[in-house]
């Protein structure tokens, strides 16, 4: 029973790192109205990232997400102008394949620079854990918890009480009705695109002390964020929490009483039922980024 | 015959036709007026299956035709344009008819003569092979009906196809419109110009917050109190009594 | 006189075409026969997506699974049952069929992104379950075909009959396309794909239409697994089920241009025997440098020519040839 515990413990903590990737997918399709494809590869570059900030210059990677967040701000904004912003106002599959397409290249990027190699780093408190009744809580899953959590809040204020998170939601809503109240739409985008990367950002580097990066890792994440947002409920971000937090939990359970390789077929099966039965999410009826 | 019987639509708890009944003959031009959220085109998309009553009927012939999809809709007959054109963008003038004519035919070859004399109809023959997303407005308007006219309809519910038209396109399509009618068809106008419904029509049936309040010829519509308050609230009746 | 001098003109493809097919014949080197099936069978298998995919701009990313479909049913068949091959591929096939139509029944009324992703996670599922079911598929470790050449196996010694068999699947497939794009079928799918509503207000059951284009689509796809696995006499779960031949075949369409019959092969014959000669000339040296290209050529496309490079080619080549008919007529 205490394992049992245990594993429920640690799926929810880790349900964090999908929530962290889930919350600017759901941000970036709730506003945008788009798929990007190429999510799951900010998350590697962003891992990569990390690692060679600590095998170059020793830098912690929790240091280094500091550095991270401002980096992938700067790096979403620019391919949203590059690549985003052209295809906005073409068919919706012109923007599907221009996100592959990136997937694409920085997947391979990473292949001719850095090798298929698995790499990962050793940090002292990788294996720290709090007991609490006998309940080991391992500290960087505890902090992708908590980080999580604690974006999750302030996205829900930054959306509710800014202004500029006020006219995200705006255009969520209606773009044209935005258009006509005097919003720049294009910078909403803009701004939308950045911080869903830099979210994906932040991830990447709270990942790196359990985790390994290798140049296809961010596609079985960016799978499992498709079904936390879908589950959700497109452009809800306490959807998308939950339902990240849902997909932890039954993927630790399931990893521990069937073949794990099973439990993906499992959960991409629930991801289609959810498409079809409810398709407003789980929780939700038809919201627009909340 | 087209009849509408008791029908009742409502969305969550917006109750937009509350037991609509009228009928159009298809020797008749009806036009269908009333005040912006009437429930004109709502009654429009029920009818030809873009949306189920929530009770009522329609009945095409003594058959119940209600609930059947937009695609079963025409093939019995009966077809709408939309307030805003919806063009096959990127194809040509005479594809976009021919699709239309598909209805009615198996074969291409056949459906393409058919479409042919449609688009000599709307006088669109020197842009049958024009994308039809470079048409102008007015020309889009008429592709519209020649789409519809080629799915050979018995019966045509015209949505404000001459919204947005100069006084000389609509003009013609006034004539247009009076043309169709001569092939024997029923037809059914959504008009905000109230001189073109009221010297097209013969009979003008006024819908007002989903109900119908007033149907009878373009005279007995224009004098009744009962419109004229719809249109334009009560003050102005007391102020013009 | 003047009619049949363009018409001699504008034949030129098909003349290319048959001294093509008779060229095949006289290539002896295996390296550029291997080139040729590749080209061809993606030819085949971008055709097949875009009958749904670029007709009814369905935008599926599950692909994969028809082709693995076609795959394991003949294979496992032949293994097991010792039927022929040529029978376990239409089996194989009718199957993909079958499971086209299932999926595409039950999520067609998904819109845009969210069919996409419904169609990416089907793939997913059946790569993880013939990965996972190993007293069916040896998993990971994959399927060995029996090495016993002859017609009734589809198994032969030269590459030959293989690039033959490949054309052959090929030019059916552009030919259905061609059809069908002439035919009523073709009409309702590009009127779907240009306006839902104003079709079925025409009377076109745009369900149907769809369901039909996506049933022979899958149907079409699993031809080609199975053709692939009598040529390299051993197929696995990454080989046959990856997500990056569901990627790949919307790639091919789109760079050669969607909605046309002869897009796939415009995009075929620029994309793969590039990505061949890229990998020839970089080696294992430069891993994964032909998809950088990829993807940045599908960006390219996408972005500067979203209607392809197979009408932009066929543009030039009608300037040309419109200024040769001209200069025929004018002379003549």
């Amino acid at each position: 029973m205490d394992i049992l515990v245990q594993v429920v413990i640690s799926g929810i903590l880790f349900g964090g790192i999908y929530a962290l990737v889930s919350i600017g997918l759901t941000l970036i399709m709730g506003v945008m109205d788009i798929v990007n494809f190429a999510h799951g590869e900010y998350l590697m570059v962003a891992l990569y990232t990390t690692y060679f900030l600590n095998q170059l210059w020793n830098v912690d990677p929790y240091v280094a997400a500091i550095a991270v967040i401002p980096l992938f701000f700067l790096f979403g904004l620019l391919s949203e102008r590059v690549l985003i912003r052209p295809t906005l106002d073409k068919p919706a599959f012109v923007h599907v394949f221009v996100t592959l397409g990136l997937s694409i290249i920085l997947q391979n990027l990473a292949l001719l620079m850095f090798s298929g190699n698995f790499r990962s780093i050793s940090v002292p408190y990788a294996q720290y854990s709090y007991e609490i009744f006998d309940i080991l809580i391992n500290y960087p899953r505890l902090v992708i918890f908590i980080v999580g959590i604690l974006v999750a809040i302030g996205l829900h204020f930054f959306l509710h009480y800014t202004w500029v998170g006020k006219a995200i939601r705006a255009t969520a809503q209606n773009k044209n009705a935005a258009l006509l109240m005097g919003i720049n739409v294009q910078k909403v985008y803009a701004i939308t695109f950045a911080i869903g990367v830099s979210l994906v950002g932040l991830g990447g580097s709270l990942l790196m002390p359990i985790y390994s990066v290798y140049p296809t890792v961010g596609f079985q994440f960016v799978l499992v964020a498709f079904v936390a947002v879908v589950m959700g409920g497109l452009g809800s971000i306490k959807g998308a929490v939950i339902a990240s937090f849902l997909i932890g939990l039954v993927e630790t359970l399931s990893g521990f009483f069937i073949d794990p390789s099973v439990k993906q077929a499992l959960y991409f099966t629930v991801f289609i039922m959810v498409l079809l039965f409810r398709p407003y999410g789980l929780f939700g009826k038809k919201t627009k980024v909340a | 015959m087209l009849r509408v019987e008791g029908l009742y639509k409502a969305f969550g708890g917006l109750r937009v036709l509350e037991g609509i009944d009228f009928q159009v003959a298809e020797d008749e031009i009806v036009g269908l007026i009333g005040p912006n959220g009437a429930g004109k085109t709502t009654l429009y998309n029920v009818i030809t299956g873009y949306y189920k009553p929530d009770a009522g009927h329609v009945l095409l012939d003594d058959e119940d035709i209600t609930g059947l999809s937009p695609a079963q809709v025409c093939r019995l007959g009966l077809c709408r344009t939309f307030q805003i054109v919806k063009p096959f963008g990127n194809l040509s003038v005479e594809k976009n008819v021919a699709i239309g004519s598909l209805v009615r035919t198996r074969s291409v070859k056949e459906a393409h003569r058919a479409a042919m004399e449609e688009i000599l109809f709307l006088g669109l023959e020197h842009l049958k092979d024009v994308p039809s997303r470079s048409l102008t407005l007015s020309d889009r308007k008429r592709l519209e009906l020649a789409r519809a006219l080629a799915t050979k309809p018995r019966f045509l519910l015209l949505d404000e196809v001459m919204c947005g038209l100069n006084p000389t396109e609509v003009k013609g399509m006034l004539d247009l419109i009076r043309r169709i009618h001569d092939r024997g068809i029923g037809i059914v106008v959504i008009e905000h110009i109230m001189t073109a419904v009221m010297s097209l029509s013969d009979r003008v049936v006024v819908l007002s917050q989903g109900k119908v309040i007033k149907d009878g010829t373009p005279q007995e519509v224009s004098c009744d109190p009962e419109v004229i308050k719809a249109y334009l609230g009560e003050g102005y009746q007391h102020a013009g009594t | 006189m003047k009619l049949d001098k363009g018409k001699i003109i504008n034949s030129w493809p098909f003349v290319i075409a048959i001294l093509g097919i008779l060229a095949i014949s006289k290539i002896e080197n295996q390296y550029y026969l291997g080139m040729i099936f590749n080209t061809l069978l993606w030819v085949a298998i971008a055709g097949s997506w875009q009958i749904v995919g670029g007709y009814a701009g369905e935008f599926s990313l599950g692909h994969a699974a028809f082709f693995g479909i076609g795959a394991y049913t003949s294979t496992l068949l032949y293994i097991h049952f010792s039927v022929s091959p040529w029978i376990g591929m239409f089996i194989g096939a009718a199957f993909a069929g079958i499971i086209g139509f299932l999926l595409s029944w039950t999520c067609f009324r998904l819109r845009g992104h969210f069919f996409t992703l419904a169609t990416l996670a089907f793939g997913q599922v059946v790569l993880i379950i013939a990965t996972s079911w190993r007293s069916l598929t040896s998993g990971s470790e994959g399927l060995l075909l029996p090495i016993k050449m002859g017609f009734w196996q589809m198994s032969f010694e030269s590459k030959h009959a293989y690039v033959y068999l490949v054309l052959i699947y090929a030019i059916s497939v552009i030919l259905f396309t061609y059809v069908m794009e002439r035919r009523r079928l073709g009409y309702y799918l590009i009127a779907y794909r240009e306006n839902d509503e104003a079709a079925r207000s025409l009377g076109v059951n745009t369900f149907r239409a769809r369901l039909t284009a996506s049933t022979i689509s899958a149907f079409f796809t699993a031809i080609g697994g199975t053709i692939y696995a009598q040529y390299t006499f051993f197929i696995e779960p990454e080989s046959v089920l990856p997500v990056t031949l569901s990627i790949q075949a919307p790639l091919v369409s789109i760079v050669g241009g969607l909605g046309t019959p002869f897009g796939p092969l415009f995009g075929a014959v620029l994309i793969l025997p590039l990505s061949q000669f890229l990998r020839g000339i970089f080696g294992s040296s430069f891993n994964g440098l032909h998809l950088i290209i990829y993807g940045l050529i599908l960006i390219v496309v996408l972005l500067l020519m979203p209607s392809g490079l197979g009408p932009v080619i066929l543009k030039g080549w009608r300037k040309i040839t419109g200024a040769q008919v001209k200069k025929i007529n004018a002379s003549g």
